[in-house]
């Protein structure tokens, strides 16, 4: 099983929509300290969000990013110059796609090393990648938001690494979210949310769960989670679970790998659920919902609209 | 049965170079000759298993060749020299596979099929052995057993490539008498490739001598089976003697090899 | 034992296995529901019922009987006790079939389609290859099945590991590599339905020939036997066995070895009573097969072929142990 959720979790984290991303703005960059304030940030001590403990040394100056969420916040907290090399998938803003590449799905070693970087951060696999990384040589620090605040958070861990101060944006995402969960909570309904991660095997659906930040974003834009019980972050739904739980409204990304809404209407069975029966089955764009970057504010709020329309006209 | 003048033989390598065969109801022909002489080649050749490259082969006027394998194996049955399976099969159920060739559509057994296959089993002497398993008999009883189902084919012509090879001396007997009694009552044309001379000198009723791939005699027991041919075929070593009016083919002993040897 | 005993038993365990696959599920349905699922119930376990679980039910007897009629089927005419439908390669052009669908864009409905193009091509190519030589000898139809197999699977790995994009719409298709009843519809079980029948017709017309074999080729030429056409007809309704099967299910391996395998044991070498015997068998274990796969690790599931292969081995080397000779 958790060699199944890995190539997810990198799916999920890693894959931007090759068919168009919505113009989205990002949140405006922070103005760096100068170097020599910087230096007295180092060494910085850094907690991830698994509670292991990461020492940089001195500031970094040559960072490599792994995800595609990552390099939207370096970018956002001003670091954006210093990073030499990010992730194929990572697109925005737009100057990212310039950096160079240093593989997709699969990591490529050589082309890290080859970088010298003094400072990697990644997104969490369970393949080995990040044991690998460390054993060449390379301080690492792996960035694994768990809910909404996390990803909030993540900015200052960030920060923090980088020696720039990440807790003006963190203030300004944990707003919008906050922002957006006191309009829902005020909403009669909690409409019974499901939200389909990839269903490219049939009889494997996965879905997401406590320990994903999306499952923490349908709750922050007013929905149950149908899979709100489950043990993992991204659990293996059966068709059986999923109609008994009858959820209301069907959310899909929009990622050339996802499902379209007329494919899953059309799913043996599926004509019972009540999202299936009232034509609720709804995309979000995937390199909005995918990444839990600085822009999970705004995602929140797309979320928020598709399962409160009648709260965001 | 007749073959005549048949060319044949294995990729570029001919075996045979042209030889004339006659098998008629009631007979039994002994094809004998040394390793190599082409007696299996030629068994095949009038089975139909092998395709002569010139010559043609008849049966009571039908040429086998422009036969399909079904109309083949109604007229020729061929008892096969190696008869190993690992599949559980009783000796009855081996001895219907020779009613293969006249199945209906549906490929169920009739009651001509179920007399054909106990006539096979009565004539052979292998009843008691009928619901045993082929993988389980001894080598005897599974050659009665194979020699049986050829029966079972109720084909015009029986062939046999030397169907005594694994058989004791006692066995080897009985089965050629049994054959040879058969070919008389049944009426079929026996062709059988044997290695014993004294066995094909005491049940054929013709032989036939074949050597590099052509026949040196066709005749009957004592005109085949002389002392100057079976010296000019099967070289020094071999003495025939004439006994009870057969003739008898007996191994030099090795004194008198040697004292061949030093007379060059 | 008498043939009757053993199928009438088979008949039993098929019904009580279908039973227990449509009771048990990802979803807990009380009997009652069940049963008012099967008459027809308008709710949503009979949803689950008619829709999800009855077809899967079925589907996966249909796969068992088919794969153990097409092993049944080649154990004879190759005589080899370990022959099974993938020995021919079938399997491996049903994989390349599944894999060029998706890498080039197919509609997922039409993958299990170009699986069994992929088994059918495999089969003629098989039968083509081992008739270079001029005859088509049992040694070189197997000798040409391993050989497709190879190149098969290794032109499989290319494709997976060659791209990253690829490698994601194939998720899909390794998890059906290794073996599961896919969701099926009604309409798809129908139509496989007709298939496997169609064949399991062909693999019985043809028993009477294949016992033939029993003494190898020249023999059963002999006795009358046509080689090529037969050879031909075996193969052809080999494919249309297991292409329907790996359609609905992917590769599911052993079946189609053990299960006639161990009734040969119970029932002696005649092909047509064997193949009558091995279908509702093969439909048997199948249906315990997918029910396993379903239940053993809730509420993720199985690829059944796992469940096959952890089962079928141990008691394919049991049944090896027990027989005296292995391979002619």
């Amino acid at each position: 099983m958790r060699f199944r959720v890995a190539p997810i979790l990198a799916v999920v984290l890693l894959i931007a929509s090759a068919c168009g991303s919505a113009t989205t703005t990002t949140p405006t960059p922070i103005p760096q300290p100068s170097p020599t304030a910087a230096a007295a940030l180092f060494p910085a001590t850094v907690t991830d969000f698994q509670n292991r403990s990461v020492t940089v040394p001195a500031r970094p100056e040559r960072i490599v990013s792994i995800g595609p969420s990552i390099t939207e916040f370096l970018f956002a907290l001003g670091a954006g110059p210093r990073v030499v090399g990010a992730d194929d998938f990572s697109d925005e803003p737009a100057a990212a796609k310039q950096l160079e590449k240093v593989g997709g799905i699969k990591v490529n070693f050589e082309q890290v090393v080859s970088l010298k970087p003094d400072l990697v951060f990644s997104v969490k696999f369970s393949d080995g990648t990040i044991e690998k990384l460390a054993s060449a040589g390379l301080l690492v620090l792996v960035v694994d938001p768990q809910n909404a605040g996390d990803v909030a958070r993540t900015a200052i861990l960030l920060g923090r690494a980088v020696g720039i101060s990440g807790e003006t944006l963190a203030r300004d995402i944990q707003k919008r979210l906050d922002d957006v969960r006191s309009k829902t909570s005020a909403a009669v309904t909690k409409p019974r949310v499901y939200h389909e991660i990839d269903a490219s095997d049939p009889t494997k659906i996965f879905t997401v769960g406590p320990g994903s930040y999306i499952a923490d974003l349908i709750d922050i834009a007013g929905g149950q989670n149908i899979a709100a019980r489950a043990t993992s972050a991204y659990p293996q739904l059966s068709a059986e679970e999923i109609l008994r739980s009858d959820p209301e409204i069907i959310v899909l990304a929009a990622a050339e790998y996802s499902a379209k809404p007329d494919q899953v209407a059309a799913r043996t069975g599926w004509s019972v659920i009540t999202a299936v029966k009232n034509r609720r089955i709804v995309t979000i764009a995937p390199n909005l919902i995918n990444r839990p970057g600085p822009r999970v504010g705004e995602a929140a709020e797309a979320y928020a609209k598709l399962v409160h329309p009648e709260l965001f006209p | 049965m007749v073959a005549r003048q048949i060319r044949a033989g294995y990729r570029e390598r001919e075996v045979l170079r042209g030889v004339d065969v006659t098998a008629h109801a009631g007979e039994l022909v002994a094809l004998i000759g040394p390793n190599g002489a082409g007696k299996s080649t030629l068994l095949r050749v009038l089975g139909g298993l092998l395709r002569p490259s010139s010559g043609s082969v008849t049966i009571d006027g039908l040429d086998v060749m422009s036969l399909d394998r079904r109309s083949i194996a109604r007229h020729v049955a061929v008892v096969p020299q190696v008869f190993e399976t690992l599949f559980p099969f009783t000796v009855r159920e081996i001895v219907a596979l020779g009613r293969t060739s006249r199945l209906g559509p549906l490929g169920t057994l009739g009651s001509d099929d179920a007399r054909a296959v106990a006539r096979a089993l009565d004539d052979i002497g292998a009843t008691d052995l009928a619901e045993r398993r082929i993988d389980r008999v001894s080598g005897g009883e599974r050659q009665r057993a194979v020699l049986a189902m050829a029966l079972a084919q109720e084909a015009g012509v029986l062939l046999l490539d030397e169907p005594t090879a694994h058989l004791d001396p006692a066995h080897q007997r009985a089965t050629l008498a049994r054959v040879a009694t058969l070919a008389r009552v049944r009426g079929i044309a026996v062709v059988a490739v044997l290695h014993d001379l004294n066995l094909a000198a005491a049940f054929a009723s013709r032989v036939v001598l074949l050597a590099d791939g052509a026949v040196v005699r066709d005749g009957d027991v004592k005109g085949v089976i002389t002392a100057e041919l079976v010296a000019k075929v099967f070289g020094a070593g071999l003495r025939v003697v004439a006994h009870d009016g057969r003739p008898f083919v007996i191994p030099e002993p090795a004194t008198a090899l040697e004292r061949h040897a030093r007379a060059g | 034992m008498r043939t009757v005993t053993v199928f009438a038993l088979l008949v039993v365990a098929l019904a009580l296995s279908a039973a227990a696959g449509i009771l048990v599920g990802a979803v807990a349905i009380a009997p009652g529901d069940v049963l008012s699922a099967l008459l027809g119930a308008d709710n949503t376990n009979g949803t689950i019922i008619r829709e999800l679980r009855l077809p899967r039910v079925l589907g996966a007897a249909l796969v068992g009987g088919a794969l153990a009629a097409a092993g049944a089927l080649l154990q004879g005419m190759l005589r080899n006790p370990l022959a099974d439908p993938f020995v021919t390669g079938t399997s491996a052009g049903a994989s390349l079939g599944a894999v060029l669908a998706v890498a080039l864009g197919f509609e997922p409905a039409l993958v299990p389609l170009a699986a069994f193009v992929g088994a059918t091509v495999a089969i003629a190519l098989v039968w083509r290859l081992a008739r270079l030589g001029g005859r088509t000898t049992v040694l070189t139809v197997l000798l040409a099945g391993v050989v497709l197999t190879s190149f098969a699977g290794a032109l499989v790995t290319l494709v997976l590991v060659s791209s990253d994009r690829l490698a994601l719409r194939l998720r899909a298709v390794l998890g059906w590599l290794q073996g599961g009843i896919s969701v099926i519809n009604w309409n798809e079980l129908a139509v496989a339905a007709v298939v496997v029948a169609v064949g399991v017709v062909g693999a019985l017309l043809l028993a009477p020939r294949i016992d033939a074999y029993a003494f190898g080729e020249e023999t059963a030429a002999a006795l009358g036997v046509d080689l090529d056409r037969t050879t031909a007809a075996v193969l052809a309704t080999t494919a249309l066995l297991t292409g329907a099967a790996v359609a609905i299910a992917g590769l599911i391996g052993f079946v189609g070895l053990v299960i006639p395998h161990a009734l040969r044991f119970l029932l002696g070498a005649t092909h047509r009573r064997l193949i009558v015997a091995s279908i509702p068998a093969g439909a048997v274990a199948l249906v315990l097969a997918d029910l396993g796969a379903r239940t053993a690790l809730a509420p993720a599931e199985l690829p059944v072929g796992v469940i096959t292969g952890l089962v079928g081995a141990p008691f394919f080397l049991a049944l090896l142990v027990r027989s005296r000779r292995v391979i002619a």
